[in-house]
Parts: C-alpha cells; structure tokens; sequence
C-alpha cells in the first residue's frame, strides 16, 4: 500500500511539467495491449504516439521498433507505469489485477471489446478518439465498409455452403457464434455448422462435424496455404465422407494473424470468401 | 463372507466383464449423432456417414476408454496396497506430472514442425516425448526415492508430491509465454481426452497395458500379505524390496502410457478401487482384477457423458471424472476420517 | 531320539550392527525343541535384533545361526515360513481387512502360486482364533479392534502359520493381566501338548520366570547369564543388568522367583540393616 502512495506521489510530481500536455493535442502517449489495436493505430497514422505495445503485437514490420511492455495476459505493470502513458487501451481480458492497478495509480486504461463485428467498428472508433485522431478513424472505416462491400457484390448470389472453421485437431476446437469470424463466414455466404454450439470457441463433437457434412473446413492449425497437401490434413484424411475432404476443399489459413479484430478485417474476409467460394475470385490472386 | 472364495471371485469378475462388454456396446451406440447400429451392420463400408462415425470415431474411443480406465484402476488399486493408503491415485507418483511437462512442451513446439514432418510424426511427437517423459521421471524418483537403498513408502509418497508441484509450476511458466490458442490447447491437453481416430495407437496402447496389469494382478496374494508391515511380510516369505520396486516401476510405466495417449484424467484410480474394497473386500486378488473392469466400466461411461451432455460441443473428460469424483472422494474422506479417529 | 537333545536353533557366536553400531557381540544361544526361552535385558541390549536374526529376515555379520541343524539362510523363504512364525510388537494395518482374513494370511506359506484358501486352511485358522480367544470377531474389520485384541489376531495369525519355532517380540504389551495370563497359559499349554517352541522378548521377569523353561539376560549386545530363571534372576544378576536393587523372593503357590522392586525409603533401610546381601 505504501509503495503504491509513494509512486502515485511521484507521478503526480512528475505530471505536473507544463512542457507535457495532457489532452486533445497530437501528441499523445499511448499504451497497446493487444495485437488489434497496435494495427488500429497504425492504420489511424497514430504510430509516433505508441510508446510501449505487448509482446504479441506483430504487425505491421515497423512494430520492432517499438519497446515492449509485457505479454497480452501479463502486462508488465512497472514498465508501463515508467513510460508515463496517457492512456492504455486493451483488449478484454487481457489481465484483470494489472489493469485495475493501473487504474489505482491514476492512469487512464480503456478496455474496447472486439468479439463482433459491431464492436470491432466501435472500437477502431474508440481508439481513434483517443488518439485524437477521430477524422482518421472514420475515414478507416469507410474505407473498410468499402472493401468489404466490395467483396460482398463479388459474392452476390453465390450458393450457400456448409462450412467448418476449426483452429486445432487434437482436441478439435471450431469458430462458434458470437464472434467476428462467424459473421464474416455468414456473410461470405457460408453456414457454420458449428454455429449451434452457442460458445465463440467450441471443442466441438468429430461425430457432428462428420455428420454435418462440411462442404468447406478452414483449418488453422494446418499451415500455409502453399503447403495444402493431402499428407497435412491430419486427423480429416480419416474421414473421407466429408464433401471438404472428399472434394480436397479443406484449407489451412496463412494464420490467424490475418484474422485480427482490427483494420485488417477486410483481409480476413477476403481469405475466408475466396476460401468458401475460390471461383469468385478467379482472376485476381494475392 | 468375510474371506476371498474362488466362487466369489469367478462370480464377482463374471459380473464386471458382462457388465463391460454390455457398456462397450451400448456405449458405442450412444452419441452426439444419433446413428442406428442395425443401418450400419447392413452396410458397413466407409461410404455411409453412419459407419464412418462408428467405426472412425465412436468405436477406436470407446476401447481406448476402457484401456485407459483398466489401466488407472489397476495402477490405483497397487499403489494404494504399495503406499498402505487407500486414498493414494495413481498420479500421486510424480510419473504423470513429468509426462504431462513434456507432453506440454512438445505441444507447443509442434508448430515448429509443422511444415517439414510428415503427420504420423507430427501427431505422435506429442505423446512420445510425454512417454519419454514418463520413463524418465520414473527414474528419477526411483533415486530420489530410495532411503538407505531402500524404497520406502512414506519417502515415495513425499517426492511424487513434491515432485508434481514442481512440473505444474513448470507447465505454469511455459503457458504463460505461450500465446492465446497454445494456452488453450494445453488447458485441454490437461483435462485428458480419449478422442483416438488410430486403431495402431489402441492396439499397442492394449498389448501394452495388457502387460502391465497381468504382471500386477499375478502379485495379488504378495500385495495382502505386503499390508502387514515389513516384519510381518517379511516373515511370511515376501521378498519386499523386490515386491515394491516392482510395483512402482509396473505402475509407473502404466500410468506414463496412459498420460501419454490421453493426458490427465484424475479420479479413477482413486475412487473405483476404493469403492470396490468398500463392496467386495480388501483382498487383492479379487480387487485388482475387479479394479480392471470397475475402471474401465467407469470411465467409458464418464467419456459417453462427455461427449453427449453438452452437444454438440464436448465437456473434456477429466472434469466429468472429476465431477463425480470429487464430492464422492470428499464424502469418502469424512466418513473415513471418523473410523480412523476412532482408535 | 538325538533329536530331542539336539537344539531346535542354535546361535553360534553371532554379531551384528546397525551401521557402524553394534547391536550384537558374539552371542551363543540355544533353544531346546519344546521350551519356552524367554529373552530378557534393557531397552537396547539388542533383544530386538537378536529376535529379527531368527527369524531369518536379515543375515547376522558374523557368526551363524542353525535352524534343526541348517544354516538358516539356506532355507527358502516360503518354506521357512512354514517353520517359523513371528509376532511383532505392533502390528498397523492401514487396509480395511477382516480378522478372519489376516488371520487366514498366515496360510499363505502353504498355498499354491495363485490358489485360493481351502476348507482346511480355514478350519485351521478357526481353531486359531479359538485359541487366542478372537473367534467372536472374525467378521470385524481389524481397524475397529483393540491394540490388545489385534495383538491377538496377530498371535493367532502367528498360530495359523503352524510353526514349529513361534517367536514373539513383547506379546502382551498392549494386554491387560487377564489376558497376558490367558496369552502364555495358551503358550504353554501348546509347547506341553504339541511340542511348539517359543521364544519372546519380556519385560515383566516375573512372568519370565512364571512361564519360562530358560531364559537368557542381556546386556549391551552381550549375553550375561543363560540359564533357568532361578539361575538367571539373581539380586546380582539383576543389579547388574538393570542398575536397579530388588527384593527376590520366593512364591509359595507357584514355587518360582518372584522378584519385587524396591522403593527408595525401602532401599535404604535394607542397605542399613543387611549391608551385606547375597
């Protein structure tokens, strides 16, 4: 309790130099805790203002540049305090005890969710405002809105397709409902057989999947895309009444660093649509 | 009757046995999906989804459930005769903490892999570094577990413990620096699975336990006789320093190859035998063999509840065990604990 | 008839330490077919040892010991099982078995690799129980008895093993007098009419001399005196031994020693008047 008085009293010391503006202003001292928002500011030209991003923030290259402050579930309390942020933006859950210390010393943490597609919008605009860079944000979803719809026509009156999205076999853990990747599958004219499970991550039934008949299986744990051969299909090389598996539609996905919460959500619907229906997008390749 | 009768034990083994084939087969016939036997028993090549889900899934699960459970039912019932308590399980030994560490660590190293192996190795890695794990804990705390030469329970007891807190401290450090989806993949890696598609991986997983619980079931009578106290056993003609190595190493490596194919899954090992010494008696030659099947009966019923009660998603099977487990493993202790503190 | 005048065991200079201490120096017993030999000395003497070494159990550093004429480490286990039976002092058994089948345990020696208890083998371990007076709880789990009462399963499990040398190691520690009587009557009784052999460890020396045909003092791993008890238990003997004073005398019923202690007001007036005893 006294360690926490005596560095709240430094803070406020420290706090009190009039060459450091608090608000509003363009330079902003921003703390990131989770992968989704690094891109976010990046996107949102907001890179000089990160002073410290977690240890699994990869994107874009420029991040290694920038120091790091802790992993996603745990931040390094000490070291973001030291860089004296404006604000810390997180990611549910990222780790309960540190983040309510940091509010305990006075630093202004904001916590955006991003399980939905609604949410993910509301939180670029979240992080935009705190950025101080509202215009930018909301030209980086218009310009979002605008690929997606882009992608959305190429699929205009595409068949629905039964699809399995899984991110690993042992033990076989599929995209539920809930969640971005399941609306960015409806919306690529997909239906998620494991949608019913009622859970955002299932450790869904082989028998279900198997009895469900997937047309498409996305699988994460596979691999590359480059490396889609039949010795890598693992566990569904057993199962070849499955039409994915019997038509050779089962797909590993270039990672699921693609398919963050964030700015690159058209890239991730663009993968999962051409992945649930290729002959849409014959001509153009990556 | 308060002693052992060959009818008794023909008898009370016949009934497990029955019970178990009948639980094998209904157990397969029950599921997420609901499929007909006799569809399938028409036409049972892999062109028919039904017989797929029987045959791929259903079946090579519900074996590997009753080798599993066999195996931690006889590996429970020994070590609570070697260690003279019948509360002791089988992953009290530290075998199952070491197996698990590096059953852990080569799971998340999988993905280094990924790429260049092929996927029989890929698949399997996993559990033969946690085998290879297991065969050298058991080393270990064999050493470290040897009082002036010799292997004293009490000192066995102490290092298992010991050394399990140590490989889950461990496994805590390396899920903290793995990322969001390694994490969960260890989370379930730990709450066990049965979920086999690999009738090689049952079939050698079988002969192997096979092995194992034979040569432990054959030590019925010396297991009495060990619960009277070196002196007393001594005297009666059992060679005990032979008799526990023997133990310990049979029950290690059992439990080591069971961790390895299926992860933790706790409970039965403590609680079948125990609830078979409180129906049929404590004598071993009748308990082991009855621990085989009372084991496996249980944990394939527990595995059918795990892969049906919540569908179409799946409950781990090691949190059902624990579920039946734990309140029966509590009630167990309060009413033991007033015998005990009779005296 | 040599036989009868050859020992049932005989210890033949025999020594033995525990590390680097001594428990043993050259100790020569011999126990004659048919006798009760009672084992007396201090805490320490190495009473317990020398018990543990004819048993068999552990091997003695030097010297040797002979079981009807043979090395007793030459014998195989099981077989010698089926000659000597133990009685430990405390017996703990952590598992819920039932008199009746720690009782039956003593027939293990007897039975095939994986055979089951015959008809004989339960009759012999009823008529056991009998014996020691446990027959009422058979059906008892062991954990529900008695320190005193398990002694007795204990005993009676010593019995079942039909042993030609039964050796017990403070018998009737736990027991209260009516039943430390009832226990050596028992034993006397089967080494008068079947010829069994015992040997025990004892605190009480008026039961040693009681009971006993012969007995053997020690001291400090060392045999002290050997003898009958009248021979044995001398004010000397005893002082020596014991550190402690005593008054011996004789019981007119029984016609055996009996051998009293001396409180310190008494010890005194008795060196005052009789500074000279025997």
């Amino acid at each position: 309790m006294r360690a926490r008085a005596v560095l709240a009293l430094f803070l406020l010391l420290t706090s009190c130099t009039p060459s450091e503006p608090k608000k509003g202003v363009s330079s902003r001292r921003i703390v990131s805790l989770a992968p989704s928002v690094t891109e976010t500011l990046f996107a949102i030209g907001a890179q000089a203002e990160i002073i410290g991003i977690c240890t699994f923030c990869d994107f874009p290259r420029e991040v290694e540049k920038i120091d790091r402050v802790g992993s996603y579930s745990a931040p390094n309390v000490e070291t973001i305090i030291a860089k004296r942020p404006d604000v810390v933006i997180g990611v549910p859950p990222n780790n309960p005890e540190a983040i309510a210390t940091l509010r305990q010393l006075g630093i202004r943490v904001v916590i955006v969710e991003v399980d939905t597609i609604e949410q993910i919008r509301a939180a670029i605009r979240t992080i935009a405002q705190e950025a101080g860079r509202v215009a930018q944000g909301e030209s980086l979803l218009s310009e979002m809105d605008t690929r997606m719809a882009a992608i959305r026509a190429r699929l205009e009156g595409a068949p629905q397709r039964r699809v399995l999205m899984v991110v690993g076999q042992e033990p076989l853990i599929a995209v539920g409902s809930g969640i971005f990747l399941n609306e960015l599958i409806t919306q690529a004219h997909g239906i998620n057989i494991a949608a019913d499970a009622n859970q955002p991550w299932t450790r869904f039934s082989l028998e279900v999947a198997v009895a469900k008949q997937p047309e498409v299986i996305i699988d994460g744990s596979m691999g590359s895309e480059e490396n889609d051969k039949s010795e890598y299909l693992g566990i569904w090389k057993s199962f070849p009444t499955i039409p994915a598996v019997r038509d050779g539609r089962v797909h590993g996905t270039r990672s699921y660093t693609v398919l963050r919460p964030g700015p690159r959500l058209p890239d991730g619907f663009e993968e999962i649509a051409r992945l649930i229906h290729p002959e849409r997008f014959q001509e153009s390749h990556e | 009757m308060s002693y052992l009768t060959k009818q008794k034990w023909l008898l009370v083994n016949s009934a497990l046995a029955i019970a178990l084939i009948l639980s094998l087969v209904l157990c397969a016939a029950i599921g997420a999906e609901h499929i007909s036997l006799a569809q399938i028993w028409h036409s049972p090549s892999l062109d028919n989804p039904e017989a797929v889900i029987f045959f791929r899934i259903r079946l090579p699960r519900v074996l590997l459930a009753v080798i599993v459970g066999g195996a931690l039912g006889v590996a429970g019932a020994a070590l609570q005769a070697l260690l003279h308590n019948p509360l002791a399980c089988p992953h009290l030994i530290g075998v199952s903490g070491g197996a698990s560490l590096c059953g852990i660590l080569a799971l998340v190293s999988t993905s280094v892999l990924a790429s260049h192996t092929p996927e029989f190795v890929r698949l399997s890695f996993v559990s033969v570094a946690a085998f290879a794990g297991a065969i050298g804990t058991t080393v270990l705390i064999y050493r470290l577990a040897l009082v002036h030469g010799r292997l004293q329970p009490y000192a066995l007891l102490l290092t298992g413990v010991v050394f399990n807190a140590f490989c889950s401290a461990l496994i805590m450090l390396v899920n903290s620096l793995v990322d969001f989806y390694q994490s969960h993949a260890i989370l379930f890696w730990l709450m066990g699975s049965l979920a086999t598609h690999d009738y090689v991986t049952v079939g050698l997983t079988s002969l192997y336990v096979l092995i194992g619980v034979t040569w432990l079931i054959a030590q019925g009578r010396r297991l009495n006789l060990l619960s009277l106290g070196e002196e007393g056993a001594l005297q009666l003609g059992v060679d005990i320093e032979t008799l526990r190595r023997g133990i310990f190493l049979a029950a290690s490596l059992l439990v080591g190859a069971i961790v390895a194919v299926s992860g933790m899954i706790g409970f039965v090992g403590l609680i079948v035998p125990h609830l078979l010494r409180l129906v049929f008696g404590a004598d071993h030659r009748l308990l082991l063999p009855a621990s085989l099947f009372g084991g496996a009966l249980f944990l394939v019923w527990a595995d059918t509840l795990a892969r049906t009660v919540a569908s179409p998603s799946e409950l781990p099977v090691g949190v059902v065990t624990a579920m039946c487990g734990g309140p029966f493993f509590l009630y167990l202790l309060r009413k033991e604990g007033r015998k005990v503190f009779v005296q | 008839m040599s036989e009868k005048t050859q020992p049932l065991l005989r210890c033949d200079t025999v020594s033995f330490a525990y590390d680097k201490i001594a428990a043993l120096s050259s100790v020569s017993v011999e126990i004659t077919p048919g006798e009760i030999f009672g084992l007396l000395g201090p805490n320490g003497s190495g009473k317990s040892t020398l018990l543990r070494l004819m048993s068999g159990v552990t091997s003695p550093r030097s010297g040797q010991i002979l079981f009807a004429g043979q090395n007793l480490q030459t014998y195989e286990r099981e077989a010698l099982a089926r000659q000597i039976a133990v009685v430990p002092q405390e017996s703990r058994i952590e598992l819920p078995f039932s008199v009746l089948e720690v009782v039956l345990m003593g027939r293990s020696p007897y039975l095939k690799r994986f055979g089951f208890e015959q008809a004989r083998d339960l009759a012999i371990a009823q008529h056991a129980m009998e014996h020691t007076g446990v027959s009422t709880l058979a059906t008892r789990e062991i954990h529900e008895l008695s320190g005193g009462e398990r002694q007795r399963v204990v005993l009676a499990r010593a019995l079942a093993q039909e042993p030609q040398l039964l050796l017990l190691d403070e018998p009737t520690a736990f027991l209260d007098i009516k039943h430390q009587v009832e226990v050596y009557d028992l034993l006397k009784r089967l080494s008068r009419q079947q010829g069994l052999t015992v040997v025990a460890i004892m605190h009480d020396l008026n039961l040693a001399a009681l009971y006993c045909d012969r007995v053997a003092l020690l001291k400090s791993g060392k045999v002290f005196a050997q003898g009958t008890p009248e021979q044995v238990l001398t004010y000397v003997n005893i002082k020596a031994v014991y550190d402690t004073e005593v008054y011996i005398g004789m019981n007119d019923i029984t016609g055996k020693v009996h051998i009293l202690p001396l409180d310190e007001e008494n010890r005194r007036r008795l060196q005052r008047e009789e500074p000279n005893r025997r």
